[in-house]
């Protein structure tokens, strides 16, 4: 029996080892499939790539582009004067920056003086944005300099262009300097 | 009894030695064991054989066709890597006309509906052709076949088939040449590289030309309008980068589509009696007697042989020289002795003649053969012209004063232009390339003029824009310079006095000459834009001012109006400006 019982444990460690080395063997069978699919896409996606590459240069040869240009463009070679041989020039087209009118009154005055009357876009209910023209901003004369600690009507953040004459003032914060 | 006398006729049993028997075993045993380890080397032999097949051999094999991504036949792109010939998969649609199942005349005509290019009789004659595999349309656009495999139609087949597309039409037709059916070159770098783009080994790297697509639009835009306002029989064009010989642009008219070679536009083919010679590449396979721009070489060569030693030396211009019974003269003649630079603004015929006899027959030949006159020009094109010239038994005094203005030698336009770029680029001959090459690629050139000969001929080529018969090709900023060259046509072996062959070879910046661009019409009518004048001056000029503008600043020129070449020094003995 015992002569046995050694060829049985030889015949199922075979038995295993054959199964395992089959699963094995599956396991890398499938794998290569999938790899060989894999490239197989890849093959058919660089075709696909390749005609529609070939319909896009179609489409957009140059002599296409020519006649959209001469029919609807319409633009001609620049003249050697367009042309910029350095930085220098470039920055010569650039308007000088106007110098800023006087002030005739500031927009931010400090004062003590009698409670301004509100001015009704102070008033108004919202925070409200605006970009407004440099040029007259009588919402921007801020004559709220300082007021008695009375019930603040609802802030107006006032957004003016950037000019050096009227940087913006947040109300909110500086509470009129 | 009786077997006695057989027993003792028997023969008797051989003797054994002592220790025989045990030899004999030992024997035995030892080719048992020998044939058990064979018996054993069968499997080992086999498990090797397996480990051999199943590990070293696994690798699959990546170059099958099925699996490869590489076209059948290598792309063509440009210096850039714009595509200038590529091949896809177009549908072929072919019929099997014995198993038609449909009536063919129903179905010739449902299929004419949608091949719009096909008419029904052509169809129908597909459908019931006696053989047994018929194209009824080939580049077929995929939502066409989709209609006619809708048609349900079991004797029709859809494939897929590799064709050559020449996605830019007509532009550097005569460059790129076509592949045939079979996918074979016929025409042009097809032909020329045919085995490299479709060994299978480099099919899947394109070949890189030198011209750039955006300088061959430009030049074959504006040569095609000054084509058609000249209504002239041809016209040709080439752009040369004069440092590396790479030919950027080159184009003749009139082209022809390589998708659809042999057709026209329209679809009809050419027949004997329409031919118009659109296969023709006039820039290598035409041979030209170029006319004025051949002064250019004259007086390099004068220079180069120490014969002109000065810009101020005059030669006579008179009188007409008569010769053998034949006349020397010039269209706008000064009747005066002339300097050099004169001779060349002013274009005289009869200074230069003076100058190449001054220079003599043998220096004259030598210069013609160093720039390659006398062969076909190096480029790779299959289609390049021989020039003709006179046998040296029949160069005489005559043939050395005419060739001298460019009569009497016909050579291709790029002959020309190589010849411009060598006497421009500091005197370095190098053969033309339509293969982009890179830098260190460039091959060192061979000397044909010196160096001060290059720097004088800048300057009197700048001369001829700024004050001679070239000014309309004065591109503002871009230092032009260069020489108009009109030369009779011959027809019937007599000059014909009323058509003109009409050239500019020019070269730009004059300062550091990068490009050369040789433009040429073949027989310009004369327009309302040129006054009627069909003379280089006033026909290609204003073409070469377009061109340069349209490709200077592709090419990284730019212009400068504040820069230019000093060429006061030469009109210091200049009487009068030139008339066109």
């Amino acid at each position: 029996m015992r002569h046995y019982a050694g060829s049985a444990v030889m015949l199922l460690v075979t038995t295993a080892v054959i199964v395992g080395s089959y699963t094995v063997n599956l396991k890398v069978s499938s794998e290569r499939a999938e790899v060989e699919r894999l490239r197989r896409t890849l093959v058919a996606d660089a075709r696909s790539i390749r005609n529609l590459e070939a319909e896009l240069r179609t489409r957009a040869r140059p002599p296409q582009i020519q006649r959209w240009n001469d029919e609807v463009l319409m633009m001609g070679t620049p003249a050697a004067g367009q042309y910029l041989r350095n930085p220098m020039q470039l920055a010569s087209f650039v308007a000088p920056p106007e110098t800023a009118p006087p002030e005739t009154a500031p927009t931010v005055r400090n004062a003590v003086a009698t409670p301004a009357p509100v001015d009704p876009a102070i008033t108004a209910p919202l925070v409200r944005a605006a970009y407004r023209p440099a040029a007259p901003a009588p919402a921007a004369t801020v004559t709220v300099a300082y007021r008695p600690p009375a019930p603040r009507p609802a802030p107006t953040l006032v957004i003016e262009p950037e000019t050096a004459a009227s940087a913006p003032t947040d109300l909110l914060q500086d509470g009129g300097q | 009894m009786a077997s006695t006398p057989l027993l003792a006729n028997a023969p008797a049993p051989p003797a054994r030695l002592a220790g025989q028997r045990q030899a004999a075993q030992a024997l035995a045993r030892q080719r048992l064991m020998v044939i058990m380890l064979l018996f054993m080397a069968v499997p080992a032999v086999l498990a090797v054989r397996l480990i051999d097949l199943s590990v070293l051999e696994a690798a699959p094999n990546v170059a099958r066709a099925a699996l490869s991504a590489a076209p059948p036949r290598a792309d063509i792109v440009d210096r850039n890597g714009v595509e200038l010939a590529r091949t896809y998969e177009a549908y072929a649609i072919s019929v099997e006309p014995r198993k038609l199942t449909s009536d063919p005349r129903i179905l010739a005509r449902r299929i004419a509906a949608i091949l719009t290019d096909k008419t029904e009789a052509e169809i129908y004659a597909e459908l019931t052709h006696k053989g047994s595999f018929r194209y009824i349309a080939r580049r077929a656009m995929p939502i066409h076949a989709k209609r006619i495999n809708d048609l349900g139609e079991p004797a029709i087949n859809l494939g897929r088939e590799a064709e050559r597309l020449y996605p830019n039409m007509n532009l550097a037709s005569h460059v790129l040449g076509y592949a045939n059916d079979r996918g074979v070159g016929a025409v042009g770098i097809e032909k020329a590289f045919d085995a490299r783009l479709a060994d299978q080994g480099t099919r899947g790297t394109p070949l890189p030309l030198s011209i750039d697509v955006r300088v061959q639009q430009a030049l074959e835009h504006e040569l095609r309008a000054l084509y058609v306002d000249q209504s002239a029989q041809g016209a040709a064009g080439v752009v040369l980068d004069v440092h590396t010989g790479e030919v950027l642009a080159m184009t003749s008219l009139p082209d022809f589509n390589p998708n659809a070679p042999g057709l026209r536009a329209d679809g009809s083919r050419y027949s004997r009696e329409t031919d118009d010679g659109s296969r023709f590449n006039k820039v290598t396979f035409g041979g030209y007697e170029l006319g004025s721009t051949f002064k250019a070489l004259t007086i390099a060569s004068a220079l180069n042989a120490g014969t002109i030693k000065s810009m101020g030396q005059k030669y006579d211009a008179t009188h007409p020289i008569y010769l053998g019974g034949f006349r020397i003269r010039d269209d706008h003649a000064k009747n005066r002795w002339l300097t050099v630079p004169e001779i060349f603004i002013h274009s005289s015929n009869i200074g230069t003649a003076r100058i190449a006899m001054e220079a003599g027959r043998e220096r004259q030949r030598a210069m013609l053969e160093q720039l390659g006159f006398f062969k076909p020009i190096g480029v790779e094109l299959p289609e390049r012209a021989r020039p003709q010239y006179p046998a040296l038994s029949n160069w005489g005094d005559l043939a050395t004063m005419t060739i001298a203005y460019g009569h009497g030698i016909t050579v291709s336009p790029l002959h020309l232009a190589n010849a411009y770029a060598t006497l421009v680029n500091g005197g370095l001959y190098r053969d033309p390339t339509l293969l982009k090459r890179a830098p260190g690629d460039v091959p060192p050139g061979r000397r044909v003029f010196t160096s001060a000969t290059s720097d004088t001929m800048r300057a009197l080529l700048r001369l001829v824009v700024t004050n001679g018969t070239g000014r309309k090709a004065n591109a503002p900023g871009y230092r032009v310079g260069g020489k108009t060259g009109t030369a009779e046509k011959i027809a019937n072996g007599r000059y014909n006095r009323g058509a003109n062959v009409s050239t500019f070879a020019a070269a730009f910046p004059m300062d550091a000459p990068r490009y050369v661009v040789v433009a040429m019409v073949d027989d310009p009518r004369g327009s309302k834009a040129t006054y009627g004048f069909k003379t280089a001056g006033m026909v290609v000029a204003p073409a070469i001012t377009r061109i340069v503008e349209r490709i200077g600043p592709l090419l990284g020129v730019q212009p400068d109006p504040s820069k230019d070449i000093d060429v006061s020094g030469l009109l210091a003995d200049a009487h009068d400006a030139p008339k066109e």
